[in-house]
């Protein structure tokens, strides 16, 4: 059985509390993951360099990934979409935004926990996403969609 | 008792090479599997324009034929044989610039005394002969260069002629009509192959080797078809930055997908998660058979200094010159990763570990890899960002010979791979020439790879290029024991042969053949 895989993602390149929010936010859903009969795999995706301080102190158990924010244009993100199964849906903006973390785009994961905000562009939703504005209930939207 | 037939449904376009194609390599194991069996007979039908490929291919890869029997459309349709005929003479070497013949010199000092002529004239009546006269030369011109080249004037021709007739007949965002044309006559060749494998209604089952054939599902009989792998689902953004054009292909592999019965995949994950997960089909219709282990050891030249020499001609014909001599006497070591370049393959992660490995652990190794950068924009730019393009060595359109011998001279294979459909045939193509390999730790790989500590030894977390490197690095310090366990491992591995391949398929054929 494959494990299921939470992103928690900044919007931008934030230190101080909101990092550390978003640090304490992807121990609290592993820990709270660990409970289940599916305990997930984590990771924390942070807009800058790999080796950065951002990752200093993180826990082994928690995955690390460095990520762009870019944006792609409509027709790239229909086809995206497409690919994605979801063939009825329709652009309804010039370009999106993208975590692009070389790899999978996080696509990876199965749902995304979006720290922070100010994307430059609506978020492609290639996967669900939740904000972690209350992180009390922050596991429970988190496991809808698992 | 009769000799049971079954058959295989190919219906590649005309312009494929099978040495190109990865499903070519896997038909050829498949055929020499099912030479070995000698209770069945099978029949390939394929499109005539296929048939003639086909037999050459055979040969090359030295498949019997003797329990093989091979059935077309018969015939070739006319604007195929004369587009394949342009395609024949554009495709020959450029010929050397002809000395201008007689004819077209003085059609070029014809044209000279018109266009100053046209220049000077007064009258409309001096204006209307000089242009008759002109056009009078310039048919004499055209007929100069007919007489002499026939092949480019054809060609050239004919791109005239098609675009000519695109631009009267084709509405502004409209597909072309020579594509139009294109898709009409597979469709017709399809009709017809579907034609005569229904006319034979002694062939127990017919099975399809890929999933871009939804016409396969026109046959009356007994089908099965293979899905080896929709990468698209798991790296839509990546597939979508490729070619708009690759989507007819994606919806016409999952049209293939919702209009089949049975199906085969080459891995229990690509059968779960793809087939089953990812588009509903019952799990009872999709059977998973793994490859048979691959064998490289044939390809090779027993001299090893033969060997070198063929990888610095590779390196040679790539441009590479300044690193051929070391390549040649076997003073540079290197890394390698035979692949196409691919969303899914993992490029930049293998690039992060080893420019690590190169810039901070004093690895001296080089990494070949043998795809084609310009194909690839992120890993061109990586490669060139990073200042890598002495390190990180592109060789792509390898002969078998060659891929043979750059993984038996390298000091390690690699496969960053994310997803596959089956497990890498890296995996048993290093290990046939007794190179150790590292590779990623998927699904599929560890379906083949199951021994915990061996799975230790030679796996890394894909997502993680500072695991990559860690493993990589232990490997290349460990090589000989890394290399005394997979010995072992590819020695079990290789018990696996084609012939089994070929029975796993049989028995899936013949419980779909009985209504099972």
């Amino acid at each position: 059985m494959r494990q299921p895989r939470i992103a928690v993602v900044l919007t931008a390149a934030y230190r101080g509390a909101p990092l550390e929010q978003a640090r304490a936010l992807a121990v609290a859903l592993q820990a709270e993951s660990c409970a289940t009969s599916q305990p997930a795999t984590v990771v924390l995706a942070y807009p800058g360099p790999a080796g950065g301080d951002w990752e200093a102190d993180l826990p082994e158990f928690i995955e690390r990934r460095a990520i762009e924010w870019q944006t792609v244009d409509a027709n790239t993100a229909a086809r995206a979409m497409l690919y994605n199964g979801e063939s009825d849906w329709k652009p309804s903006a010039p370009k999106y935004a993208i975590a692009e973390d070389w790899m999978q785009q996080l696509c990876d994961c199965d749902v995304w926990v979006l720290v922070g905000d100010g994307l430059s562009a609506p978020l492609l939703p290639l996967r669900p996403s939740v904000a972690s504005d209350a992180a009390s209930g922050c596991w429970n939207r988190v496991r809808a969609c698992l | 008792m009769p000799v049971k037939r079954y058959g295989i449904y190919l219906s590649y376009g005309p312009t494929v090479d099978l040495h190109k194609e990865g499903l070519g390599r896997l038909l050829a194991g498949f055929l020499k599997g099912v030479a070995e069996k000698r209770d069945a007979r099978w029949v390939i039908a394929c499109p005539e324009w296929s048939r003639e490929s086909f037999l050459r291919y055979c040969k090359a890869e030295r498949i019997p034929m003797d329990n093989l029997e091979v059935v077309s459309t018969g015939s070739v349709p006319f604007l195929l044989r004369l587009y394949l005929g342009q395609r024949t003479t554009d495709a020959a070497p450029p010929e050397k610039p002809a000395e201008p013949g007689a004819l077209a010199r003085m059609a070029f000092r014809m044209r000279e005394s018109v266009e100053r002529q046209l220049a000077s004239a007064r009258s409309p009546v001096t204006v209307a002969l000089v242009m008759l006269g002109a056009a009078i030369g310039g048919g004499l011109g055209v007929a100069a260069i007919a007489l002499r080249r026939p092949g480019a004037f054809l060609g050239w021709l004919m791109r005239g002629g098609v675009y000519a007739v695109n631009s009267l007949f084709s509405r502004p965002g409209e597909e072309p009509l020579d594509l139009r044309l294109y898709r009409m006559m597979e469709s017709a060749e399809a009709d017809r192959l579907v034609a005569i494998i229904n006319a034979m209604p002694d062939v127990r089952a017919w099975y399809c080797p890929t999933a871009f054939w939804p016409d396969f599902h026109r046959v009356r009989g007994s089908r099965l078809m293979c899905v080896p792998d929709v990468f698209h689902r798991d790296f839509p953004l990546g597939f979508a930055r490729l070619e708009p054009e690759l989507v007819m292909g994606f919806q016409t592999v999952e049209r293939a997908i919702r209009g089949g019965s049975h199906f085969v995949t080459y891995s229990e994950h690509t059968r779960t998660r793809t087939v089953v997960g990812q588009y509903g089909r019952a799990p009872e219709s999709v059977t998973a058979v793994h490859h048979a282990a691959w064998d490289l050891s044939g390809w090779l030249d027993p001299d090893v200094s033969a060997r070198r020499q063929l990888l610095a001609a590779a390196l040679r014909r790539r441009g590479a010159e300044a690193h051929a001599e070391g390549f040649a006497a076997g003073a540079q070591p290197y890394l390698f990763y035979a692949s196409q370049f691919r969303p899914n393959k993992n490029l930049l992660t293998l690039l992060q570990a080893y420019e690590l490995l190169v810039r901070r652990r004093g690895v001296t190794h080089k990494l070949i890899l043998t795809g084609d950068p310009a194909r690839f924009a992120p890993l061109a730019n990586f490669i060139r960002d990073r200042r890598l393009e002495n390190d990180v060595l592109c060789l792509h359109g390898l002969s078998m010979q060659e891929l043979a011998s750059f993984y038996s001279l390298a000091d390690l294979a690699l496969n960053p791979s994310l997803s596959e459909g089956g497990c890498p045939f890296t995996l048993t193509e290093a290990l046939s020439v007794d190179t150790p390999v590292v590779m990623a730790r998927i699904p599929v790989t560890e379906e083949v790879v199951v021994d915990p500590e061996l799975r230790a030894w030679m796996l890394f977390n894909p997502y993680d290029w500072r695991d990559a490197a860690a493993r990589i690095e232990w490997a290349i310090t460990h090589r000989d024991a890394l290399l005394e366990r997979q010995r072992e491992f590819y020695a079990r591995l290789r018990q696996r042969r084609w012939e089994h391949v070929v029975d796993d398929y049989v028995a899936i054929l013949e419980r779909i053949a009985e209504g099972k």
